[in-house]
């Protein structure tokens, strides 16, 4: 069981340290992958501008385009990263190794997250020097507390997504590409989901993010405390286990499945 | 020129195209894919104007119309724009075919033009999909419409061309780096959209990125369309068709020369099929 969990850590440990100084050897890259997500959330903060929209809009675009790139990173960093090993050879060599695949995906996730912080942080700060976006700032351990389960349950959804790249891989690439628009939408990334009737809100309740996104808008824009954020919590923290356990299951799933039908390392289908 | 042969190779090329972009899945589930993407995009967009005009609760027919009319028009420049620019990325990086069909095509840029042909008629069924669906989402009346045929169809060729000049150059540009190649691609859409009068007038912008503007035929092209749905739509239709024009030539004479330019600078330094694991 120890050797189990130390195999676990040090492929997490090792696939983190890969995506980390991978991620940010780079200045251009860091640049392009702080821009790129702006010009899109800059756009929307000048649609609203010219539509005269109260000044609480810009702040919520700000905090919906931060929260967005982790759901990117989950889609592509975490996702399709199994059919981008699978594309250059490198999955057959993880498979041999005695590294569980959990840690494999674990590292990714960490790594991730953190690179994905450095570039959601850029957003914010750009937020609130160029578009004077405003937050409520003594609220900041509640939105603190919910974003951090709201990464828990959103990398947990990208271990259980990863999987699927081990059966499938063009189409698995094109389901990452279908998640990105209908996932925006669903989840408010640039208005708040009250303006959606009332069964498109619950629809949009099963995603992690869109309760993530609320609860973190409600205390840094609204100023709620976490007394009032209960609801919020209580359905982040019930979806963390939920989704591990899919996660761990799917993957043993899928990857027997892709051994028995051939499809672990076959390539351009 | 040889037209039968030049038909013949369009056809193949766009054959496939086609078959790279659809032959994944079932044709009805292709058919899923390529409207839930778009109409999650309109419901996106269409929301910001529903989420104003709820907490406002003013409806603001002439922007409803700008925006969805935006939308609508940008699926077809970002579906060709992606189709051509993405495919050194994908020919070189993911399949390792883009030497092949640089000795086999007469001309990389002839081919990457034939390549982004069915995503230009892709882009077109779905900017009309988008606007009959998007309009009436945000209860602009569709009775208010006058569309101009005319200057709807010279709207959509000029598109075809300018837009295609700027992906070969773009495509010009990531020919030699396989790092930023989707990153250009994706620059240069983000870009268009910013800048092109989709979401918002680009006067709305700070002075610095005004020049950006102003060199890019997407603002133009933009409002000629909006005008083309609805001719009460307020522009100087000629200036702007004058203006748009120009710069369609420019972009063509410019896009040729750079990227036969840049494909032999690319193969003097031996670039051409270079990967990121090089």
């Amino acid at each position: 069981m120890n050797r189990k969990f130390k195999l676990l850590f040090l492929a997490a440990f090792g696939r983190a340290y890969i995506r980390i100084v991978g991620g940010n050897r780079e200045l251009s890259w860091i640049l392009w992958e702080i821009i790129l997500p702006l010009l899109m959330v800059t756009s929307v903060v000048y649609a609203y501008q010219s539509l005269g929209a109260p000044g609480e809009y810009i702040g919520f675009v700000i905090l919906g385009g931060a929260m967005m790139s982790y759901w990117f990173n989950v889609l592509w960093g975490m996702g399709s990263s199994l059919y981008w090993e699978k594309e250059r050879g490198n999955l057959e060599v993880f498979m041999i190794t005695p590294a569980p695949l959990e840690g494999l995906l674990l590292g990714m996730a960490l790594g991730g997250m953190f690179n994905t912080t450095l570039r959601a942080s850029s957003m914010i700060i750009v937020g609130v020097l160029f578009f004077r976006a405003k937050f409520v700032f003594e609220t900041l351990p509640t939105a603190f507390l919910i974003f951090f389960l709201t990464l828990l349950a959103l990398y947990s959804l990208g271990m259980a997504m990863a999987s699927l790249y081990l059966m499938y891989s063009r189409s698995g690439w094109r389901a990452s590409e279908l998640l990105s628009e209908p996932i925006m939408f669903l989840s408010g990334l640039y208005y708040p989901i009250t303006v959606f009737p009332m069964i498109l809100q619950i629809i949009a309740s099963i995603l992690p993010l869109t309760i993530g996104l609320d609860g973190i808008r409600r205390s840094l824009i609204l100023g709620e405390n976490v007394l009032d954020l209960t609801w919020h919590v209580f359905l982040l923290s019930a979806m963390i286990p939920i989704l591990m356990v899919i996660a761990v299951k799917l993957l043993r799933y899928m990857e027997y499945k892709a051994k028995r039908e051939g499809r672990l390392i076959l390539r351009w289908m | 020129m040889d037209v039968k042969k030049l038909l013949i190779r369009i056809y193949a090329i766009s054959w496939f195209a086609w078959q790279e972009l659809s032959n994944w899945t079932k044709p009805w589930i292709f058919v899923l894919y390529t409207l839930v993407r778009p109409l999650s995009t309109l419901l996106l967009y269409a929301y910001i104007y529903i989420a104003f005009a709820v907490a406002s609760g003013q409806a603001n027919p002439a922007a409803a119309f700008y925006m969805i009319t935006g939308i609508a028009f940008y699926n077809y420049i970002g579906n060709g724009l992606y189709g051509i620019i993405w495919v050194i990325h994908e020919e070189r990086e993911h399949y390792e075919i883009l030497k092949y069909n640089y000795v086999s095509y007469p001309s990389l840029q002839g081919y990457l033009v034939c390549r982004g042909i069915i995503y230009y008629i892709l882009g077109f069924f779905l900017t009309i999909i988008v606007l009959a669906l998007g309009l009436p989402l945000v209860g602009y009346d569709l009775t208010n419409l006058k569309p101009n045929l005319a200057v709807f169809t010279i709207v959509m060729l000029l598109g075809f061309i300018w837009c295609t000049s700027l992906s070969i150059f773009t495509a010009s540009l990531s020919l030699f780096s396989s790092e930023y190649g989707p990153l250009i691609s994706e620059g240069m859409g983000g870009l268009l959209f910013l800048t092109g009068n989709v979401l918002f007038p680009a006067e709305k912008l700070p002075p610095w990125l005004h020049p950006i503007s102003e060199m890019l035929p997407m603002k133009e092209w933009m409002d000629l369309a909006r005008y083309s749905m609805n001719v009460d739509y307020a522009i100087n239709t000629p200036a702007l068709m004058a203006s748009l024009v120009a710069k369609t030539i420019i972009y063509v004479v410019f896009s040729t020369l750079f990227f036969k330019m840049m494909d032999r600078l690319v193969r003097k330094i031996g670039a051409l099929e270079a990967t990121t694991a090089h």
